[in-house]
């Protein structure tokens, strides 16, 4: 059953780095959030402790899967912008790149042969970080830059569930910082930016220069 | 400790809604009594453990006494930023200091790396908001560069910690500490531990102004206030020496061990080149200052890597370098009074305007360039001893010569605020004495490590590299 | 088995008819019949061609080459795990490389007019069959990959029995085979079939020339075509060991379902801005290489 998760996210991946309007990474962001809250669900059912579980299953529906699109979506309302600058690298560049990085992770899971993590984890985990991580490169503007914040998120929590399933403690200090990261990135972001900026390119975002 | 950090969060949230400056500066009193009492107890209890996560061992006791002293004058350097130059916000900018110093504790105390790790977050949510005080749209872009990139830091380094925490056996009921980290990396797939080092690398990098995260460190030193660009640029990075000292410690005796040391090898020397370019454009004096401390923590990575009598002078080069670095961010205050800008091509005849500001900054330059009689004199020279003993001698030439043109830029840009002709109008406004002499002080404290030979804190440093 | 044959040619009789259809109805107007299509391409076959004095024999000659090209190919493709009319080892490139022939006779009779516009559909429908190409013969290697047989009725016979993860590969590379026979097609969003602006045409530009017999012969060859992709996702779906009673029933209920979803998509789906093609068309790659990944972990070579 894992797998077939694993897929559709791997696949939903793929469209992230080719998605241009807003609404589009906000729909792939939230298709994320309950893809991991599935994911969380047949992961750490197995485990005895009742309560972490339920702690941390309402926490990646409730913030993953609702609460991160919503502020998501009123930081959109509040831009006079809804699409990707034309600035940024190509879409067809960044698809090569994150089907590099695909190709990067499967080899370094190879490498990591030995060890409790199943391997498939260790595939999209990396996989998500990569990507997350070309998402914050190839773009100019803060929205993107937001987005791939939050999807490198995802795969730090995916791994998460991997290791963690014996150890709640590393979870839940997972948890911590998904809270800390969205409360306050996005926080900050909604409150001061999207109205002190009006057009929130990170071009000009420049001035502290040599 | 734990009445520490009671007291500490009690004293905090005071803080945060005082707004008559006296009753401020009472509490900030008593936040450093507070914590000189636990330097003392900490310093009477070497090598207990409280609390179950906090240890004081020699890294912890040399790092809390440096932050005393430093925490003692940023306090004093605020209070007169606050009320003579600019009186916005003076209870959420202390409350931040005091929560950021705390948090500081937190890291250099822990001996448990998830617990480390969170102390550091706390340190990025407090540091933000003091970089926020001015509130203009540069402050807001450099708050925003620096809470996202340092979350992103955060992030990697906890998918680095995960990595440690596979190899952790599920069975006994082992935690994060270092101790029992170090045990278990011994039998521990190397790859697992070369990925995990790296990925918490470059997510500590980002506290310790290292490559490749060092950007938010240099921005954020530019827009703060200066009291707080002396903290962040040396009690902050202290941390990050702390984060990466003991992850260096867990694999130091794996067969990574040597490939670790390669790794910060490699990043101290891109970073000490990074700087060396920058530093010779740059304008801008809080920003070439904090490329000079980008430089400095480049040699630190490179005296880590090296090993050996170099651990040791990595430890002075810290001890040094905060002082100096400290006595010279809050000298920068000065110059900006009596300016009215921080432009270096304006400044000029600094000697005549202003006497005792203009030794601070003249001894500092003596300092940073590491001539005798400065504490980093003794530092450098163990690094070049040790790189010639190991026979590496491409390392040694290529630091050698980034290095020279560090110090030539330095030295020459911070020369010229002393001699060079001003092109600006010289503000009547006269800097303040005392803070002067605080600074004095401070340099002198660096100088002091060049004619320590032994005593109470090499035996602390000694106790630390074991 | 000459069933599966006769089979994909009876569909594309219907298939486009049903799209319109649903396409109409998504519009609110009751359309045109389930027949109209094949009606149409009948009253072309009844009249003259009209050939350009510019255009040389490779012009005359195209459509059949394409038609003739589309049925030979469909000689190699399978039905309900029996034999296909030929096979041999290695077909499947064959299969590809006739569509490419068809696909490359049209583009050179298109520049034999000398028309503009004509070069200018040729030369966006070289760019798009260049990019679908990769993704086919990645889902092929894959499938050839876990069965370790190289011919269609090989693949197919042994393809739903190999593992439980079988039926998610079936549906990962039916997503596929449906977005590639959608772009193989000249459907949306990489063409649109119902514009007249030249300008944005890719491939009914290249056909603007075409009169009479020869372009009944082109809409049959597209007709063919869905018939071919729909009998490849039956393989795709149905295992092979059902009953060709079974088989046949599956078929039609693939041939319908997948007609209602390409008139639904059509209707509801914007056609891509031209730059945004070349991306959108490596995405199908992306996806066989997804599938790549999976197939992988279902063999064990990793994990």
């Amino acid at each position: 059953m894992n797998i077939v998760i694993i897929v559709l996210f791997g696949v939903t991946l793929m469209y992230v780095s080719v998605a241009e309007r807003f609404d589009t990474y906000v729909k792939l962001v939230a298709i994320q959030g309950i893809l991991l809250f599935f994911l969380a669900f047949s992961e750490l059912s197995g485990s005895k402790d009742m309560a972490s579980l339920v702690f941390v299953v309402t926490e990646t529906l409730v913030f993953k899967a609702i609460a991160v699109p919503l502020l998501l979506r009123s930081i959109i309302k509040k831009m006079r912008v809804a699409k990707v600058h034309t600035k940024a690298l190509p879409a067809f560049y960044s698809l090569l790149l994150v089907l590099f990085a695909m190709g990067v992770s499967v080899v370094l899971a190879d490498m990591l042969k030995i060890g409790r993590i199943e391997k498939t984890f260790m595939i999209a985990a990396l996989f998500t970080v990569f990507t997350g991580l070309i998402l914050v490169i190839a773009h100019k503007k803060i929205f993107p830059h937001l987005v791939g914040f939050l999807v490198l998120e995802n795969g730090v929590f995916m791994f998460s569930l991997a290791v963690g399933s014996e150890m709640p403690f590393l979870v839940n200090s997972g948890i911590l910082l998904d809270l800390f990261a969205s409360v306050l990135i996005l926080g900050l972001f909604a409150s001061r930016i999207g109205k002190r900026l009006n057009d929130p390119n990170v071009e000009e975002l420049s001035t502290l220069k040599d | 400790m734990l009445y520490f950090f009671i007291i500490s969060t009690v004293l905090i949230v005071v803080m945060a809604f005082t707004r008559n400056a006296l009753f401020s500066k009472v509490l900030s009193l008593l936040f450093v009594a507070n914590l000189s009492f636990l330097v003392v107890h900490a310093f009477c209890k070497k090598g207990a453990t409280e609390l179950v996560y906090f240890t004081f061992d020699g890294v912890g006791v040399i790092m809390l006494g440096l932050m005393l002293v430093v925490a003692a004058a940023a306090y004093v350097h605020s209070y007169y930023y606050l009320t003579h130059e600019s009186d916005r916000g003076i209870p959420l900018y202390i409350a931040g200091l005091t929560g950021l110093l705390t948090s500081l504790v937190g890291v250099y105390l822990s001996n448990n790396l998830i617990v480390l790790w969170v102390f550091l977050e706390a340190t990025t949510l407090t540091v933000s908001v003091l970089i926020y005080h001015h509130r203009s749209t540069h402050a807001l872009e450099a708050t925003w560069k620096y809470v996202f990139v340092s979350s992103i830091g955060i992030a990697l380094a906890y998918m680095g910690i995960l990595f440690l925490g596979a190899i952790v056996s599920p069975s006994d009921d082992i935690t994060l500490s270092f101790s029992s980290l170090e045990a278990l990396a011994a039998n521990a797939n190397p790859a697992y531990l070369r990925i995990a080092f790296l990925f918490a690398l470059v997510g500590f990098s980002t506290k310790m102004e290292l490559f490749p995260m060092h950007t938010v460190g240099i921005d954020a030193n530019t827009i703060a206030p200066p009291p707080i660009s002396a903290v962040i640029s040396t009690l902050m990075v202290n941390s990050g020496f702390v984060a990466i000292y003991r992850l260096l410690d867990i694999v130091d005796g794996t067969v990574v061990g040597q490939w670790a040391s390669n790794v910060l090898i490699f990043s101290g020397i891109l970073s000490v080149l990074i700087a060396a370019t920058y530093l010779l454009k740059s304008n801008n004096l809080k920003r070439m200052l904090a490329y000079s401390t980008l430089e400095n923590m480049g040699l630190v990575a490179i005296a880590l890597g090296i090993g050996g009598v170099a651990r040791y002078a990595a430890f002075v080069h810290i001890i040094a370098h905060t002082f100096l670095k400290s006595a010279l961010f809050f000298q920068v205050r000065q110059v900006h009074t009596t300016f009215g800008t921080y432009d270096l091509a304006k400044m000029g005849g600094y000697l005549r305007t202003y006497s005792a500001g203009a030794m601070v900054v003249l001894l500092g330059a003596i300092g940073i360039a590491a001539f005798p009689p400065s504490g980093l004199f003794v530092s450098e020279l163990l690094i070049f001893k040790s790189l010639l003993l190991e026979q590496r001698w491409t390392i040694f030439v290529v630091t050698v010569l980034v290095l020279l043109f560090c110090i030539y830029a330095i030295v020459q840009k911070l020369l010229l605020i002393l001699y060079a002709k001003e092109t600006v109008a010289v503000t009547g406004v006269r800097p303040s004495v005392y803070l002067s002499i605080i600074q004095l002080l401070l340099v002198g404290f660096s100088f002091v490590v060049f004619f320590a030979r032994d005593g109470l804190v090499l035996s602390l440093i000694n106790d630390a590299i074991k | 088995m000459m069933v599966g044959y006769l089979l994909m040619l009876i569909s594309s009789i219907f298939f486009l008819g049903i799209v319109n259809r649903i396409k109409s109805i998504a519009s609110g107007r009751k359309g045109s019949s389930v027949l109209q299509p094949f009606r149409d391409v009948l009253k072309l076959f009844k009249k003259g061609a009209v050939y350009s004095e510019t255009s040389s024999l490779l012009f005359r000659v195209a459509p059949t080459v394409a038609i003739v090209a589309v049925l030979t190919s469909m000689l190699v493709v399978p039905f309900a795990g029996g034999n296909a009319v030929f096979s041999f080892s290695g077909d499947f490139v064959f299969f590809a490389y006739m569509l490419a022939l068809g696909r490359f006779t049209m583009i050179i009779a298109a520049l034999d007019t000398g028309s503009s516009f004509e070069g200018m559909g040729a030369n966006r429908e070289t760019l798009y069959g260049l990019l679908v190409e990769p993704a086919f013969f990645v889902m092929m290697g894959v499938l050839a990959m876990i069965t370790g047989l190289t011919s269609f009725t090989e693949i197919f016979k042994a393809f739903n029995t190999i593992g439980d993860y079988s039926l998610l590969l079936g549906l990962l590379f039916s997503y596929l085979v449906i977005l590639i026979a959608m772009v193989e097609n000249s459907r949306l969003p990489v063409d649109d079939p119902k514009t007249h602006l030249e300008l944005t045409m890719v491939h009914e530009v290249m056909i603007l020339d075409n009169s009479g017999f020869d372009l009944g012969l082109i809409h049959l060859t597209t007709f063919l075509k869905f018939g071919l992709y729909s009998m490849i996702l039956t393989n795709l779906l149905v295992p092979p060991t059902w009953a060709i009673g079974y088989q046949v029933v599956c078929f039609t209920a693939v041939v319908a379902v997948f007609s209602v979803l390409v008139g639904l998509l059509e209707s509801f789906r914007a056609r891509n801005k031209m730059g945004k093609n070349p991306p959108y068309l490596l995405t199908l790659t992306a996806l066989g290489l997804l599938g790549l990944i999976v197939a992988l972990l279902i063999i064990q070579k990793i994990a």
